[in-house]
């Protein structure tokens, strides 16, 4: 894990919009991807976890934005992506894809007060969105709205393509959450505003 | 280019069936088998789905990612899927998670309580997939839909029979435990 002064040398400040599409326009700016780095929050642990990558997102008025914590590690990672999944093969137009879906899973998560942590993953040849709650026990309106979710991004033709599957778990141990979570490819999508709903992880 | 290899609508309600048994017998064994009753119903599920697909010509999937994917991307699924998919979330959670030193879940009955997973999973959840299944299957082949078995005629309750030896009873002399199925009324 890259520290925050490493992290601020090697993130590049990209300017240039993202082409958007169709449902972009229902984000407009969530697609453009602020290129700035993350800086570690006090009692954070994540300097001890190699796999994961944090994307911090926030909500700011109508805007949501994704901010990678560090955006050299975050290509690189859109890279495995690729190569993981194989369906595309132009990885521009799939970078710009999971930027989007990306952006899309963070305004599922900001708009939820129920999820402790998520995680954008390998598995099975394609993506997997693994959301884990606050609480141990089975809740139907989550898998209800969950499964919605699922079946949204599965037929959004913006996304067509990227092959993604969910995953809802009870809370968990960092150790059985593991289990879950492929060794090569990891996002955490974390609340950006207020530390409140920043967690700290290792593996 | 290959043939495509269209299954047997048959093959998959005789398989659903045979699940269907077994989950009968979990059912009357009792509430220590309930993250494997949760995993039966997950796999009724799936060869009610399959019948169905089948049914209807379609490729069969060979896998469970590709068969999630087939549905939540077919109009015609997805809302099966919907109902299916709480199952396979809670298969998986059944037959992988385990975290006695969690902070939260420990064991499969802090996700879901014993009367929970007949409640949700096989009277909600799997009743929702057959009925929607059903449905499919008698627009294509009704004979084949009303030997289905339902799981409205699964016991209501939890059993409290004895497994000491490991071999599951099917004599229904379980408290609670209902008469065993029969070919279900497709009305």
């Amino acid at each position: 894990m890259l520290g925050m002064a490493e992290g601020a040398a090697l993130a590049p400040q990209l300017t240039a919009p993202l082409p958007l599409r169709r449902k972009t326009r229902h984000f407009l700016s969530l697609a453009h991807l602020p290129m700035k780095p993350v800086p570690a929050t006090a009692g954070d642990t994540r300097s001890g976890n190699a796999n994961i990558l944090h994307l911090r997102i926030s909500r700011e008025a109508q805007t949501v934005t994704v901010h990678p914590e560090n955006e050299d590690r975050f290509s690189l990672r859109v890279k495995d992506a690729i190569r993981a999944c194989q369906a595309f093969a132009d990885a521009k137009d799939f970078e710009e894809r999971f930027r989007f879906l990306l952006t899309r899973l963070g305004v599922w998560v900001l708009g939820r007060k129920d999820i402790h942590s998520a995680f954008v993953t390998q598995r099975d040849g394609g993506f997997l969105f693994l959301v884990v709650r606050k609480t141990a026990g089975y809740d139907r309106e989550f898998e209800d709205q969950l499964a919605e979710l699922d079946v949204e991004i599965a037929t959004d033709q913006d996304l067509r393509g990227v092959n993604m599957a969910t995953l809802g778990l009870p809370l968990v141990s960092e150790e059985a959450l593991s289990s879950f979570l492929s060794s090569s490819f990891v996002l955490s999508l974390v609340h950006g505003a207020h530390n409140g709903g920043q967690r700290s992880r290792s593996r | 280019m290959g043939r495509i290899t269209v299954a047997n609508a048959r093959d998959h309600v005789e398989l659903a069936n045979a699940t269907h048994r077994s989950l009968h017998c979990l059912i009357e064994a009792g509430q220590e088998h309930c993250p494997w009753i949760a995993t039966m119903a997950m796999y009724k599920a799936l060869h009610v789905i399959e019948a169905a697909r089948a049914s209807r010509g379609d490729r069969r999937a060979s896998n469970h990612s590709e068969r999630l994917s087939l549905l939540r991307t077919e109009n015609a699924f997805q809302q099966i899927y919907k109902h299916y998919k709480p199952l396979y979330d809670a298969s998986t959670i059944a037959r992988y998670l385990s975290d006695h030193a969690g902070p939260g879940f420990k064991s499969f009955t802090d996700y879901m309580k014993p009367q929970e997973v007949l409640s949700e999973l096989i009277r909600h959840r799997l009743h929702q997939v057959e009925q929607s299944a059903v449905r499919m299957l008698k627009s294509q082949q009704a004979a084949l839909a009303s030997q289905l078995l339902l799981c409205a005629n699964l016991p209501s309750k939890l059993g409290t029979a004895a497994v000491s030896t490991g071999v599951v009873g099917t004599s229904g002399a379980a408290t609670g435990a209902s008469a065993p199925s029969s070919p279900a009324d497709p009305s």
